[in-house]
Order: structure tokens, then C-alpha cells, then sequence
């Protein structure tokens, strides 16, 4: 993938979008349940956005081209991701194993000791499991 | 239903691609729908985020469409303060009428989607892109969002479930 080259305030917006997504999840996901259909179509919508635009973040982050406040920005961010797994998977329909991508598409936290706190359901971490390469 | 959202369903379910004449009725079809207007909960998040913005947000509960332009102006600095709901509406009608449109077709979250990408021509702004990607609900029969992007490497990953580009 070409990546042109993104300004600080481009870059900017891309955290804001992904920050903004990850802070409503709370409250979004309390109020799932009384949603009419549409409403919770809007936020698909919104999460289809982000999702594309995490992708972005992780080739900038890449490639260096994310300042020092934007990395802390992802990092914190990314961890909060993770830590409301639970509610991306009941609402969403978008389980860990689907988070995790962010570890390929480029995160900060690969490369931080940082203790990151995930509950999920058991089938996640058989989806996991499965996942991992069979020894020869 | 509209005949041409049942089409969009159909080439989905049935990973098809559309002939050049289903292609100009997608994007006929499009290029008039209205914009989503279902009224959505403001979040106390994204009311703080656009109060540091000097955005006072008027009520509750906003149509879906305005949401997602009020983020168009205020993060993305990709349409101009003061953008009416029916200037961005008209804004994306002109995306999809535009010659060198492309036309995807794609299910995300179980809804079946015809996605248009088109060169931008709203320039005048502090953060413009090259192109405008406009997201047409077939299930609801309305635009659910527009936004401008660099291409389309910044808008699908892998999780758009049976993307097929037909144009």
C-alpha cells in the first residue's frame, strides 16, 4: 500500500475518529439493547469508518511518520481497544481474534511491556487457539 | 424495495459482478437517495469533543447524516464550517455522478453496501483528499455516510465482507 505523505493535522484526525469511537463504546453498548435497528446501523457505519482509518494509523505508525504524542495517542488507545473487547463482540460482532489485527497492521503496544487486561469469552480464545501454527 | 437495492442484495449474495447496464442503474440509483436522517443519540464524548471545537450541538438527538458531517468539518477539516445537511448531500450526489466514479459493492456487519469513490472536488477546505467515498445502504435505502479519502487503500480491510469492484 502507497501512503502519501499525512500531516500532523491529518494524522490528527485519524486519532480523533479512532478516539472517538473507543470513547462512545461504553455508552453505546449500554444502550444497545433499546436501539432501533437503524440506529445501530449508524454505528456499524461509524466502526466501518474507523476500522479503515486504524489501518491508516498502523502503516503511518510503520513507517515513522506518527510524532511522539501521536504514538503515546495510539498506544493509549489501542489499549483501550482491547480492554473493551467484550463489548466490540457483544454489540459489533467483532471478536478479539479481529482486534488483534491491529498487531499487523502497526501498533505501539507490540513493543511496550505495558500490561494490557482482556477479558473474553471462552470460543475467543478457542478461535486463538486454532489459530496458532501446529508444531512440525 | 427499490429494484436496484434488491440488485445490489443480489450481486452480494451471489458474488457476482454487474453487467455495464446494472453498474449505470446502481450509480443512477445512488446519485438521488437521500441522506440517512434516523435521529441518533449524541454521546457525552462526542458533545465535548465538539464543544473544544466551539460546536454548541443544538439537541439530543441529531439526524445520523449530521453527525457524520459534523465530524467531516470539525475532525476531518474535509468540508467547510457551515456546510448544510443538503450541500453535503448535493456534494455527494455530484461524487457519484462524477465519469471516473468507481463502484463497489460489500456487506459489512450483515448490511449490503454499494460503495462509489470519485475524484474530490471539494477543495477548498483545510485538509482535502483526492477522492470522495460515498456508503449507500441497500437495506435501508439511504447514503449513510461520505467522507473524503486518499484512496481506496485507506477505506476497505479485510473485514467488508464479499467486496466486489464492478467499475
Amino acid at each position: 500500500m502507497e501512503l502519501q505523505s499525512y500531516s500532523p493535522r491529518k494524522v490528527d484526525a485519524l486519532l480523533t475518529n479512532y478516539e472517538g469511537f473507543i470513547r462512545d463504546l461504553p455508552e453505546v453498548t449500554a444502550e444497545w439493547p433499546l436501539m432501533e435497528k437503524e440506529e445501530q446501523s449508524h454505528h456499524q457505519v461509524v466502526f466501518m469508518e474507523v476500522w479503515g482509518k486504524r489501518r491508516v494509523l498502523g502503516q503511518l505508525y510503520q513507517t515513522g511518520q506518527l510524532a511522539n504524542t501521536q504514538e503515546v495517542r495510539l498506544a493509549s488507545m489501542d489499549q483501550l481497544l482491547l480492554e473493551q473487547a467484550p463489548l466490540l463482540e457483544r454489540c459489533f460482532a467483532f471478536t478479539l481474534i479481529r482486534l488483534l489485527t491491529i498487531f499487523r497492521w502497526g501498533t505501539p503496544l507490540a513493543d511496550s511491556p505495558q500490561l494490557v487486561r482482556i477479558e473474553t469469552a471462552a470460543t475467543s480464545l478457542n478461535q486463538l487457539a486454532q489459530a496458532l501454527p501446529v508444531p512440525a | 424495495m427499490e429494484i436496484v437495492d434488491g440488485l445490489i442484495q443480489t450481486l452480494i449474495a451471489k458474488k457476482r459482478y454487474a453487467t455495464n447496464e446494472e453498474v449505470q442503474q446502481i450509480i443512477e440509483h445512488v446519485a438521488q437517495r437521500p441522506l440517512a436522517t434516523y435521529l441518533i443519540k449524541m454521546t457525552l464524548w462526542l458533545c465535548q469533543a465538539l464543544a473544544t471545537r466551539g460546536v454548541a450541538v443544538p439537541a439530543t438527538k441529531l439526524p445520523s447524516a449530521q453527525i457524520h458531517l459534523l465530524k467531516r468539518i470539525y475532525y476531518d477539516g474535509q468540508w467547510p464550517a457551515g456546510t448544510t445537511i443538503s450541500q453535503f448531500e448535493t456534494d455527494l450526489h455530484r461524487a457519484a455522478h462524477h465519469e471516473a466514479v468507481q463502484l463497489w459493492t460489500y456487506q459489512w456487519a450483515n448490511e449490503h453496501f454499494a460503495g462509489l469513490l470519485a475524484p474530490s472536488h471539494v477543495r477548498n477546505v483545510p485538509e482535502p483528499e483526492d477522492f470522495i467515498f460515498v456508503a449507500y445502504s441497500a437495506d435501508y435505502g439511504t447514503i449513510k455516510t461520505g467522507f473524503q479519502a486518499s484512496g481506496v487503500h485507506t477505506i476497505f480491510t479485510e473485514d467488508f465482507e464479499h467486496l466486489v469492484r464492478h467499475r
